[in-house]
């Protein structure tokens, strides 16, 4: 007879012993499971482990392409376009128009730590005809922050200006340089003008520049040898210029035996402070290249040997700039065989106060002062002349463009002329 | 009796807040500049590297520096405003007029602090900067060479 006890005893046991067979099996599945989930953890891990080796090396890699002897290669574009009205202060306006500013193409190109080329061309549109100008093209080998050595043409080693501000408007402050340093073909200039300046802003030859640490203060020196240039007369029927400029790399090379010279120094008190005091000078000799034949009135020389000398006291930080040249055209130095005056000066003041994080107004005077019987400057058709101007300008994208708004007031021995200037600069 | 109290209990606070405030300063990150712990760089100062940044001094000696920018840009913003004294604007503006008339390049800019602090243990010539706490305890290769307080203030 079945014992009802020992029944349930049994059901009992046989409930436990299922229960603990699906507990084994489901800790089975569960350690089966936990090893399944163990080694996809461990996969993933190594995944990621390799993932990492991988970007770490890319990284290296671009350190090092960055880093090692590598050719570098940066492309830069400059320009503006401009928009000016004119005319005699009595009967102003007089004339209204656009221009195309010089495009400018900037390429710099560096082989390792030491070795570098630059290459600036600029496009400048004379009425229809854009014509291309190499304007600075150099090879460079930098020793060391004391030495670097150069070759090709540059900005001859004069001026902050001239050394500072290139063929890019949107780098400086305003839509043009001071007059009597506009560029040898009048680029760079005021409208008003429409000639070149009156100072050998280029140069063809050999370059030096370093800087020295002085402790607190630092002191950089430029120096320059190369070629002469010369004054392109054109002249009319009878024989009387129209119009002249400096060629400071003329076809047919040097016309002089001796080369020109030029040499300058800043030395700053407060290395990383915005003071700066500087002298330069440059020694040069100049001819007259007349296009056709000459009246008894035009001057005409073959040798006028000028020394340059000039001053500069600057002061540039985030909210304020002060700007200040000083010149004089010693052409009586009595090392060539045409004399001229000592009389020559020239100046400019510049100020500018960064009004708002976006907005600069600015002031500035510019004065040539020149002997009338002075060979040099009667050849480049240049007299007595001083133009006040106040601008603003405001950054449309900071450090890309910006737009300009200026009034010149010009008085060229005692001729006054006005002229509204805006421009649109871009730099990339 | 009871005053004495309170101002035992005032004055424990008071410890305890100063205490907590001076931990919780010395805890704060901080940017640090780093070179390679025996390369030529390790003697630069903060003039010096401020100078590097902007380009006025590319050379220690006869050895082109290389300035690493972090492509963190909070922290590339925090480093020219506290080390250089500039705005990301201003900087562009120092650079593109360095390249305009020396022909200089600006700092390449590299992705992350990992990246910087790797390609200083390789290169002497390099300078870059992290935040102190990127800084893995074990690394000797790598010397801070300047320190300061990464807050806003």
């Amino acid at each position: 007879m079945r014992n009802p006890w020992s029944q349930g005893v049994w059901s009992v046991l046989a409930v436990v012993f299922l229960a603990a067979g699906f507990a084994r099996a489901e800790k089975a599945d569960d350690a089966s499971s936990s090893k399944n989930d163990n080694k996809s953890l461990s996969q993933r891990v190594k995944d990621l482990e390799d993932k990492l080796a991988a970007y770490q090396s890319a990284s290296d890699e671009k350190f090092k392409l960055i880093h090692e002897d590598q050719l570098r290669l940066h492309f830069n574009l400059y320009g503006d376009a401009e928009y000016r009205v004119s005319g005699p202060s009595g009967s102003f306006p007089q004339q209204n128009a656009f221009y195309v500013g010089q495009t400018d193409l900037h390429i710099m190109a560096q082989y390792g730590p030491h070795l570098g080329a630059m290459v600036e061309n600029v496009v400048e549109f004379d009425g229809q005809s854009p014509s291309i100008d190499l304007e600075r093209v150099m090879v460079y080998y930098s020793f060391s922050d004391q030495f670097r050595l150069a070759a090709g043409r540059d900005h001859t080693s004069f001026g902050y200006w001239n050394r500072t501000f290139h063929h890019g408007d949107q780098l400086q402050t305003t839509i043009d340089r001071p007059f009597f340093l506009a560029f040898e073909d009048g680029g760079g200039s005021d409208q008003a003008f429409k000639k070149g300046g009156v100072v050998p802003n280029h140069i063809v030859g050999m370059f030096a520049y370093g800087k020295f640490d002085l402790g607190a203060s630092s002191l950089n020196y430029e120096f320059n040898v190369g070629n002469n240039g010369n004054i392109g007369l054109n002249v009319d029927g009878s024989g009387n210029a129209t119009d002249a400029a400096i060629n400071f790399d003329p076809s047919g090379g040097d016309a002089f035996s001796s080369k020109r010279f030029a040499g300058r120094l800043v030395f700053k008190p407060a290395a990383d402070g915005g003071l700066a005091i500087g002298v330069a000078s440059v020694l040069s000799h100049y001819n007259v290249t007349p296009s056709g034949p000459v009246s008894d009135t035009t001057p005409v020389f073959n040798d006028l040997a000028q020394v340059l000398l000039e001053g500069e006291v600057i002061y540039t930080d985030d909210n304020f700039e002060f700007l200040s040249e000083f010149y004089n055209f010693d052409d009586a130095t009595g090392l060539g065989t045409t004399q001229g005056s000592a009389k020559n000066t020239g100046y400019y003041l510049q100020v500018g106060y960064q009004a708002a994080p976006d907005l600069k107004p600015y002031l500035r005077v510019e004065d040539l002062n020149v002997d009338g019987t002075d060979p040099f400057f009667r050849a480049l058709l240049w007299s007595n002349t001083t133009v006040y101007l106040a601008g603003i300008r405001y950054d449309l994208v900071p450090a890309a463009s910006s737009l300009k708004l200026e009034l010149h007031l010009i008085d060229t021995s005692g001729v006054r002329s006005t002229e509204v200037a805006s421009a649109w600069g871009f730099a990339f | 009796m009871r005053k004495n109290y309170w101002k035992k209990i005032s004055a424990l606070f008071l410890t305890g807040a100063v205490f907590g405030w001076a931990y919780a300063s010395a805890k704060a990150p901080k940017i640090v500049v780093i070179v390679k712990s025996d390369g030529v760089l390790a003697s630069l100062d903060s003039k010096d590297i401020k100078a590097v940044y902007l380009g006025d001094k590319t050379f220690q000696g006869s050895t082109k520096i290389e300035p690493l920018v972090n492509g963190t840009e909070a922290l590339s913003d925090l480093f020219m405003k506290k080390v250089l004294n500039k705005t990301k604007a201003q900087y562009k503006k120092i650079w593109n007029a360095k390249a305009f008339i020396d022909g200089l390049s600006a700092p390449a800019v590299v992705p992350a602090s990992e990246d910087i602090i790797r390609a200083i243990e390789k290169n002497d010539d390099a300078i870059g900067f992290v935040l102190d706490e990127d800084i893995p305890k074990d690394k000797k290769d790598v010397k801070v060479i300047y320190t300061v307080d990464a807050g806003e203030k």
